[in-house]
């Protein structure tokens, strides 16, 4: 177990390093953030939809089997199922550390506002959260028919909650570029693809670590692979499609933002991490599924998931670099954005803490039950 | 029950700031927290050229969007149409400054609430005017009850040409500006 | 002398409530009602953001001032302030204020001394250099009017001439011209004009908010309004026109003005057949300046000179060009001629003493304390030679050549420098070369916060109490825009001072004991401005509760005449004389002439330096304050401006950075790329380029013209010829 030594090693380190950063921010708030009065929703913002987004997608990537009855998916579910909870615990972190006020989010309770999306994500992300541990529940306690059950209505509420992700963009009244029907479909793509990455990487690695590991990964591997080519197609469908209107279509504010990125402050970002990450590299590695290996299917998944941070991270901004058009004119400068150190620290760290509990929850029950 | 709004004459602005630096000494605000700001733009080219000036805050919408974003119900709009924040129900989410078409929130680094102008509340139910208003050398604004027929506020929409800001957004601002 | 009662009081606070909406704390008890509802004290003061003195009601809560509103009957604010209005009042509690007496003990360090040590050794080093180098071995800057009361007893007693204020570096050119052309100064009617021409001076840059509110209601009225400056300034936004000239050239254009009414005889034939003098003298000297002539110097084209002029004409006498302030009378090697046209338009528009057209400020006579003073003692001549036989022969002696003294210093002819509320080394030219004042034997800064001056000259600092910690005697509420009724005001103490300062008359006093002049001292302010008021048949109690008070007109129309029925200014002939005898006596011309500016820029990367009051800042002495320097922030205030064409061929785009050189310096600024602005010059704010490390907020930002201006004195009016420096721009920082 060397590697699982060193990986622990290494995760414990980029924990350290996200506890920092969130010190930090606990500290001097927003002082220590590039968020401005331009630019209220930065780096945090994405990656809590990085993770908010990833542990729906692995809830989703669970249903195949516990929903839709595909037994070829049946091996991934109960990793599927932890990875989603550390997730989306990493994600309330960072969302966590994003509220100014968070003492106060016992109002949420107290005195809830029904026409606003965040309150509706509390609610939601809550619900789905509570649905999962429940199910975690039942599975450990072998009571297979509760387990179907909650997985059902945990699916339903994920799916609510990772497409009332959408809205929460969607209702901003001032952000043409994050409106329409289609962004809730969007982070329903964009979960798939991101669930997708992480059990490929998850498997891949336990892979690797056989005999030790077991996973059932020879089997699973090419066919997430194959999933992953087709929402990574998906993804970029739908970003060819979005911004080519969002340019064609020019609308006030979408037309903005769609130069943003494409010849704007975040083109280089967009092109290169996004484009080339996300979308151009896994293409390349996945497109021929007779030639997949693990090797490749890891680092498609790797570089997939990438992208997908910085692809959460340009759509936040792109929403708001290019200036509120109150009075028309056309000496407009666009907002700074720049990520800070402690906001780099978050993502980190969070990526720190899904390798550490997967690790953890391998060794305590996986491995225990593979050697029983 | 009153209506308060404004009429701002952006052409008669020659932006002095001292708005702006009214309203932070009203409200003890520090220095770079300022809840109205000044849009320029130049108009034109050397030497035929305009540099037009408007003032910006909040627009006391009738319809505010940072109202139906807020979770908690923070943000909130008097039934004298001021819109205004409960600092202790709010999480500092920030969604009102998302969503805010305006620009018009800043982020009170200390409390953590994203802040706007507030209209003055506590003094104009008293009578006063809001020093934006009252200190102004060019007389830019008028505030006023929008219900009341005799008001200053109200005879001069009558009789000027007025627009608001991003009307197609539907916010209904409680604010006018008169055409240049 | 016009006596005041309660109840004229009362009729002119109501007279004041009809025009405007009566502030419910004019009536007392109303007030006094309100106040205790809050708990709030609102006390008049005069405020001190600039030199302009508006009145304002300053309101404390629980002994600490919260906020300002402007004095809704003192001519200057009415009821309105700015915003250095705002930020000055604030300033009570910046952090960087000097907190008590501090001795110089190395190149950057000072320690705090007390009061009683401070007198004692500046006391006994004064005398010393007394006995030793006579008494115009010492000078005493301000920046003006203000400490002359207390400076003039210390320079009486110890025999100096030598007082000297900053005005060489503001409005000295129209000081000098007006006294000796029209025997008074006149200010534009603005309320009741049909025509204002406003040449280099931006009234909502310098700021009185009532002259503002003022033009803006001429324009209510339907009064034109056109602005010639390089650059659009914020007042030009309010203009139907805005002209660029060729920075330098102003008086050329005034010259073609005069041309054309002249030429069209379109001026005032009978005004200036009865009340001018020279006025043949000054057309011989200026047949050839038409049109035509000026549109190749000052790129106005020639049909817009003619339109102005035919348009003024029109309207005179309600028409006026602007008789100015710091724009144009300090800045070129032409300034006094350009100051001395545009006396002449005026008196060609025939505007002179007319309502809508020039007036006279209205003034009472103050009293004045009977006290002791100082024996007469022997003078030398001034230091400076203002005044004196010598090339300053024409510059005035009251305000001196403040820019003379670091090299007076230099030389050895000034031995003890006294420096009251003035800056030079950022507000006069070339900052390396003020600093050789610091060699003096003795250099005592009487200063609020830590300024360049103090900072890198003074040997001692002397802390003045904050304008909200002290009182001053009452003034006379008048200048730059008009009102028919006198107005007399003070400046009231607010509060308590928050540190260990004290007024300057405390100071004078503290000094005073050490030099045994302590009995030429002996009164307290209280009982000088009781004198004051007395002859006004009012109580200081009076004044106090008022804040400012104003009495029966005393302005009249019409142009003064003697009893004899001739004309009567102040001058040798009693008319308006274009052409100054005292100039020609002294070798120069008597009317004003067409001179070059002494420098132009010619290569493809050189620029005219101009520079300019932002509405936010007082030059430089607001740039240590927190709240007005948010606002330069907030809206990139700290650029310089270029016109788009040059920045374009320069390959210059908005927001860069470049390098601006002069023979003096190199520094680096951001650029604004502008429609707004001439294309020969470059702009930049007077606010910027602090360098005392002490003055935080200023410290590092931004930079100041002074930075690239040598020092060079211009020989009739004594100005510092604030843009007469060419400048290098190129793109980046190296």
């Amino acid at each position: 177990m060397d590697s699982a030594v060193t990986w622990k090693r290494v995760s414990l380190l980029m924990m350290l390093l996200g506890a920092v950063g969130a010190g930090a921010i606990l500290l001097f708030g927003e002082d220590v953030l590039g968020t401005t009065d331009g630019v209220p929703w930065g780096s945090l913002i994405a990656t809590y939809l990085f993770f908010a987004a990833a542990s729906v997608g692995l809830t989703l990537m669970a249903s195949l089997w516990y929903v839709f009855g595909v037994e070829a998916f049946k091996p991934l579910t109960k990793r599927a199922l932890y990875l989603a909870i550390i997730s989306v615990l990493m994600g309330f972190g960072a969302i966590g550390l994003e509220l100014g006020r968070p003492l106060n989010m016992f109002w949420l309770i107290f005195s809830p506002n029904f026409s606003s999306a965040i309150w509706w994500m509390g609610t939601l992300y809550a619900v789905y959260l509570g649905f999962r541990i429940l199910c975690v529940y039942c599975i450990y306690k072998n009571d297979e028919r509760k387990v179907l059950t909650f997985s059902r209505i945990t699916v339903v509420a994920g799916l609510l909650a990772v497409s009332n992700l959408g809205s929460v963009f969607g209702n901003a009244q001032a952000r043409p570029f994050w409106q329409g029907a289609a962004m809730p479909i969007y982070f329903i793509i964009v979960a798939l693809l991101t669930g997708a990455a992480i059990l490929i990487i998850t498997f891949a690695m336990l892979e690797k670590a056989k005999p030790l590991g077991s996973g059932n990964g020879e089997a699973l591997l090419p066919l997430l692979g194959r999933l992953l080519l087709y929402f990574v197609v998906a993804f970029g469908f739908f970003k060819f499609w979005y911004l080519s209107n969002s340019i064609y279509g020019v609308n006030p504010g979408t037309y903005e933002g769609a130069k943003v990125l494409l010849s704007g402050p975040l083109s280089l970002q967009f092109w290169v991490m996004e484009v080339g990450l996300a979308i151009m590299v896994p293409l390349f590695l996945l497109a021929r599924p007779n030639s997949y290996t693990n090797g490749k299917l890891l680092w498609a998944a790797l570089i997939s998931l990438a992208g997908v941070f910085f692809a959460h991270q340009n759509f936040v901004l792109a929403g708001q670099l290019a200036p509120l058009q109150v009075i028309p004119g056309d000496t407009l400068m666009y907002q700074q954005y720049q990520a800070m150190p402690a906001e780099w620290s978050i993502i980190i760290g969070g990526i720190g803490a899904l390798i550490y509990f997967s690790l953890w929850v391998e060794q305590k029950y996986f491995r225990s039950t593979a050697a029983a | 029950m009153a209506k308060y709004g404004m009429l701002i004459d952006a052409g008669r602005c020659t932006g002095c700031g001292a708005c702006r630096i009214a309203c932070q000494m009203q409200w003890q605000l520090p220095p770079e927290i300022a809840y109205n700001r000044l849009e320029h733009r130049e108009k034109g080219t050397y030497p035929k050229v305009k540099w037009e000036i408007t003032p910006v805050q909040c627009q006391h919408c009738d319809n505010p969007p940072c109202l139906h974003v807020c979770p908690t119900g923070a943000t909130y709009k008097r039934s004298d149409g001021i819109v205004l924040i409960d600092h202790k129900k709010c999480i500092g989410c920030k969604y009102c400054m998302v969503a805010c078409p305006y620009g018009a929130r800043t982020l009170d680094h200390e409390k953590m609430v994203p802040e706007k102008c507030r209209f003055c509340a506590d003094y104009v139910v008293q009578g006063q005017q809001p020093p934006c208003v009252s200190t102004c050398m060019n007389e830019v604004r008028v505030f006023g009850d929008l219900e009341d027929p005799n008001s200053k506020i109200n005879k001069l929409l009558a009789t000027g040409s007025v627009y608001q800001l991003l009307p197609e957004r539907g916010t209904q601002p409680r604010i006018y500006y008169v055409k240049r | 002398m016009p006596k005041f009662s309660r109840r004229t009081f009362l009729k002119m606070a109501a007279a004041t409530g009809a025009i405007g909406s009566m502030p419910v704390y004019l009536n007392r008890n109303k007030f006094l009602e309100a106040a205790e509802e809050a708990s709030i004290e609102k006390v008049p003061t005069l405020c001190n953001g600039c030199s302009n003195m508006c009145g304002m009601f300053v309101h404390v809560k629980n002994g600490r001032v919260w906020k300002a509103e402007g004095h809704p009957i003192h001519l200057k604010s009415r009821g309105r302030l700015c915003a250095r209005g705002h930020g000055t009042v604030a300033d009570i509690y910046n952090p960087h204020r000097v907190t008590q007496p501090m001795k110089r003990v190395g190149e950057d360090r000072f320690e705090p001394i007390t009061w009683e040590q401070a007198y004692q050794e500046i006391g006994q080093k004064l005398m010393k250099i007394v006995d030793e180098h006579g008494g115009n071995s010492v000078v005493w800057m301000e920046h003006g009017t203000r400490g002359k009361q207390y400076a003039d007893i210390l320079l009486d007693y110890i025999g100096s001439p030598n007082y000297i204020t900053h005005y060489a570096t503001c409005f000295t050119s129209k000081t000098n011209v007006w006294p000796k052309m029209v025997g008074t100064t006149l200010y534009g009617d603005h309320e009741n004009a049909d025509y204002m021409l406003f040449v280099g001076r931006n009234f909502a840059g310098g700021i009185i908010p009532n002259g503002m509110n003022k033009v803006l209601k001429a324009k209510e009225r339907g009064a034109k309004l056109v602005v010639v400056d390089p650059r659009h300034c914020e007042l030009a936004i309010q203009a139907d026109e805005w002209i660029p000239i060729r920075p330098g050239t102003d008086l050329a254009f005034f010259l073609a003005l005069a041309h054309v009414l002249i030429t069209e005889k379109l001026y005032d034939v009978q005004f200036v057949r009865q009340y001018v003098s020279g006025f043949d003298e000054f057309w011989q000297a200026n047949k050839n300046c038409t049109p035509e002539w000026a549109e190749k110097i000052t790129s106005v084209p020639a049909d817009k000179i003619r339109e102005i002029a035919r348009e003024m004409a029109a309207k005179a006498p309600r028409a006026f060009l602007e008789t100015g302030y710091h724009g144009l009378n300090a800045h070129y090697q032409n300034s006094v001629q350009q100051a001395q046209a545009n006396v002449v338009i005026n008196a060609l528009l025939g505007n002179m003493f007319k309502v809508g057209g020039l007036l006279p400020a209205a003034s009472l006579e103050l009293g004045q304390l009977d006290k002791p003073v100082p024996p007469a003692k022997e003078k030398g001549p001034r230091v400076d030679g203002a005044g004196e036989e010598g090339p300053y022969a024409t510059v005035e002696p009251g305000r001196g050549i403040p820019q003379l003294v670091p090299k007076l210093v230099d030389e050895g002819k000034v031995k003890a420098v006294f420096i009251y509320h003035y800056n030079p080394l950022r507000t006069g030219p070339d900052p390396e070369y003020q600093k050789k004042m610091k060699d003096a034997e003795l250099v005592v800064s009487i200063p609020i916060d830590w300024n360049e001056t103090s900072y890198h000259t003074a040997h001692y600092i002397l802390p003045e109490s904050f304008f909200l910690e002290r009182m001053e005697t009452p003034v006379n509420v008048n200048g730059h825009i008009t009102h028919l009724s006198p107005q007399i005001a003070y400046r009231a103490k607010v509060v308590e001072p928050v540190h260990d300062t004290r007024s300057l008359l405390e100071i004078m006093q503290g000094l005073a004991k050490e030099i045994g002049a302590s009995k030429y001292f002996d009164f307290t302010v209280e009982e000088e401005a009781e004198a004051m008021v007395a002859p006004l048949g009012i109580t200081m109690e009076e004044l106090r509760q008022a804040g400012c008070l104003e009495f029966p007109a005393t302005v009249k129309t019409g142009f003064p005449m003697s009893a004899l029925g001739k004309p009567s200014l102040a001058t040798p002939s009693g008319k308006v004389e274009f052409s100054v005898g005292v100039y020609k006596a002294n070798g120069f011309s008597g009317v004003p002439r067409w001179i070059a500016p002494k420098v132009m820029p010619e290569k493809d990367n050189e620029f005219r330096l101009i520079h300019g009051k932002q509405p936010w800042h007082s030059h430089h002495i607001t740039s240590n304050n927190p709240y007005l320097m948010a606002i330069s922030e907030t809206y990139n205030g700290t650029w310089a401006w270029m016109n788009s064409q040059r920045a374009k061929q320069l390959g210059i785009k908005n927001g860069d950075k470049v390098t601006i050189a002069s023979d003096l310096a190199q520094k680096q600024v951001q650029v604004k790329v502008t429609e707004l602005l001439h294309p020969d010059c470059i702009w930049i704010p007077s606010a910027y380029g602090g360098f005392s490390p002490k003055a935080e907020v200023a410290y590092g930002v931004g930079v100041n013209y002074n930075d690239f201006l040598p020092m060079q004195v211009e020989p009739i009016a004594g100005s510092v010829m604030g843009q007469e420096v060419i400048v290098t721009v190129r793109k980046g920082v190296n």
